[in-house]
């Protein structure tokens, strides 16, 4: 039973553990930059705001649990609902309540070493401009960069081009999953298949069959994507995206984003913008967002929004593939071994070194932990007080003594 | 400059795969099949042609261990990868069918035994029915399973025919149509995408050519 345990992908060992804080540190400071403040939504969530949030989260997916009253609670399934429930529950939203990040834990049913994903992200509840899409993604960007990576896209579509588009055409529930899975796939070779046996106007099938190929370079999507939207609404988002373009040039972006309106999310709630990020040699994206306006008003707000979220473990794993990480600090800088009579030196020493901020282990000569693993070690032994290390070693008589020699940088 | 990796099914499709891309202009002139080698290069090295086993493909893909792959589709359905698939390249055509021996009846209201190399496929075929089903993994000759009450029927695919009328089975139905399809990674297709898509035009070129 203990095995399983240690089989399940959650449990890091110590150096990722370290290597993830690290990157946790690089993102908040990076939101903190743009004014996100950190929030943290409870683990445990009535079920019932689950089941009335229509469509978004699979109830066969979510980590019930009981009370012993018999309440029906779930564990965090999503972050963005909790986050968006919270916001529209406030009567009045302060300007810094507009911009909140997390890192939190995601629950969902799967097999062991995926049913908890670590997510950090970023929700905005400001007004619904060009504006703020565009600075978004450049806080993703920024983001990115900041980690270390050179090679990657932001693939941006919109998640209301397609949805108009399936308001001209009358399908079944099953039928729209299935066109969705051939547009998700890119599947130029099967969609005209599938669509000849359904009922459609030629119009709307033309434009259907041009969903999956309006990707690539942005100003020639947007212009194709022109020519194949069929209706005002639809014109609209192609100049959703035009605007969002000329934003992201001011912040320098172009060579970091792609447009893709074949770019399906599998959270309904996203309304309009949406977008993931992909880096080199790694099949998913790290990063998954896009503008959500209606999610507030199931809980009866209007409240436009837009976040992104990075998947951690993803981060993480790539990172270390492509050697992203610097070489972390070892857990101790110095060891100190005494001998019994001289302990209270050799505490004395430690303590001193320790409010320094040093990082010190303090044991006695002949004990168990006698296997020099920091890079200095220093001795209180009966004849004499050494320190030392790989290269050299030196005597001394006091602490002072001591001190300054790490301040001459021994 | 990095390599466009490709990742190339081994067995029947390996020629055709070859001969089109010697078509596209693409040759890789140590490529010979009956070599223990895995790994090619082509002539302008700029691709890397890995040969791998034909399940394997999509993993290979998925994973970005391989920014392209050249593999049927009956590999791609039943491996599930979260990939593009964005060419049929309209050779090694065969099917997806359910077979079994004359008679048998399948939506009799009783779970029915399945046997098959693609269990995947074979679920979602018939969830989407609303048949139960129990299905057996086997990895080779499924025709025998029925014959020999393994199971009530198999799904498998069929190039002609031939093997199951020799073993006195029948189609019941045609779940799919499968041929050699051309699927991409995904963040492949992100980050390199001014690549691949010459890539792919210059693939679609000559399969005009060969028309």
């Amino acid at each position: 039973m203990l095995q399983d345990v240690f089989h399940t992908s959650n449990t890091l060992s110590l150096d990722d553990y370290q290597k993830k804080e690290y990157l946790l540190a690089k993102m908040k400071d990076r939101f903190a930059t743009y004014g996100y403040r950190q929030i943290q939504t409870p683990a445990f969530e009535p079920y019932d705001l689950y089941q009335t949030s229509t469509g978004m989260i699979h109830p066969e997916k979510m980590v019930k649990v009981i009370d012993p009253a018999g309440k029906v609670f779930v564990l965090r399934p999503d972050v963005t609902i909790p986050i968006t429930r919270r916001a529209a529950a406030g009567n009045q939203l302060d300007w810094d309540d507009e911009r909140l990040f997390y890192i939190s834990t995601v629950f969902r049913n799967a097999s062991f070493d995926q049913g908890e994903q670590m997510q950090a992200g970023i929700e905005n509840f400001g007004l619904k401009t060009d504006e703020l899409d565009a600075e978004v993604i450049a806080l993703a960007i920024h983001t990115l960069q900041d980690l270390g990576f050179e090679q990657f896209k932001l693939e941006i579509g919109h998640a209301g081009f397609f949805k108009e588009l399936l308001k001209q055409i009358e399908l079944s529930k099953q039928e729209i999953e299935q066109l969705q899975a051939i547009i998700q796939a890119k599947n130029v070779s099967e969609i005209e298949a599938f669509l000849e046996n359904l009922p459609i106007q030629p119009e709307s099938k033309k434009s259907l069959l041009q969903i999956p190929l309006l990707y690539g370079d942005p100003e020639k999507v947007i212009k194709h994507a022109e020519s194949v939207a069929l209706n005002n609404q639809m014109q609209e988002k192609v100049t959703d995206l035009h605007s969002l373009l000329e934003g992201l040039k001011l912040y320098d972006a172009e060579q970091f984003i792609s447009f893709d309106l074949g770019l399906i999310n599998h959270m309904n709630y996203y309304s309009d913008i949406i977008f993931q990020g992909f880096v080199e040699n790694y099949g998913k994206p790290v990063l998954m967002g896009g503008r959500y306006d209606q999610l507030a008003e199931q809980f009866e707000r209007a409240l436009p929004a837009i976040g992104f979220a990075f998947d951690i473990a993803a981060v993480l794993q790539v990172m270390s593939q492509q050697s992203l990480f610097p070489v972390m600090d070892p857990a101790v800088d110095i060891q100190i071994l005494y001998t019994e009579s001289k302990r209270r030196e050799a505490l004395s020493c430690g303590q001193a070194l320790r409010s320094q901020g040093v990082r010190v282990r303090i044991d006695p000569i002949g004990g168990e932990a006698n296997n020099q693993t920091a890079a200095n070690v220093i001795y209180y032994k009966e004849s004499q007080n050494l320190i030392a290390n790989e290269k050299t070693s030196r005597a001394f008589f006091s602490q002072a003594e001591l001190l300054d020699l790490f301040k001459e940088g021994f | 400059m990095s390599y466009l990796t490709l990742a190339m099914a081994k067995g029947r499709t390996a020629d055709q795969t070859i001969k089109l891309l010697e078509t596209a202009e693409i040759h890789f002139p140590a490529f010979n099949k009956k070599s223990r080698k895995l790994i090619f290069y082509d002539e302008t090295d700029s691709f890397k042609l890995v040969y791998v086993k034909a399940i394997d493909v999509p993993t290979y893909v998925e994973k970005g261990a391989a920014d392209i792959g050249i593999v049927g589709k009956d590999n791609i359905a039943e491996a599930q990868a979260d990939v593009y698939e964005m060419m049929d390249l309209r050779f090694g055509t065969c099917q997806f069918v359910l077979a079994g021996l004359p008679n048998t009846a399948v939506d009799s209201g009783k779970k029915l035994t399945v046997a098959s190399k693609y269990p995947a496929v074979t679920k979602a075929y018939f969830q989407k029915k609303g048949i139960p089903m129990e299905t057996i993994k086997l990895n080779g000759s499924v025709e025998l399973a029925p014959l020999i009450g393994l199971s009530d029927v198999i799904v498998d695919i069929v190039e002609t025919g031939t093997t199951l009328r020799e073993n006195g089975l029948k189609v019941i139905d045609t779940i799919e149509a499968i041929s050699t399809r051309l699927i991409v990674n995904k963040a492949s297709f992100a980050t390199k995408s001014e690549r691949i898509h010459l890539f792919l035009e210059k693939l679609n070129r000559a399969l005009e050519v060969r028309m």
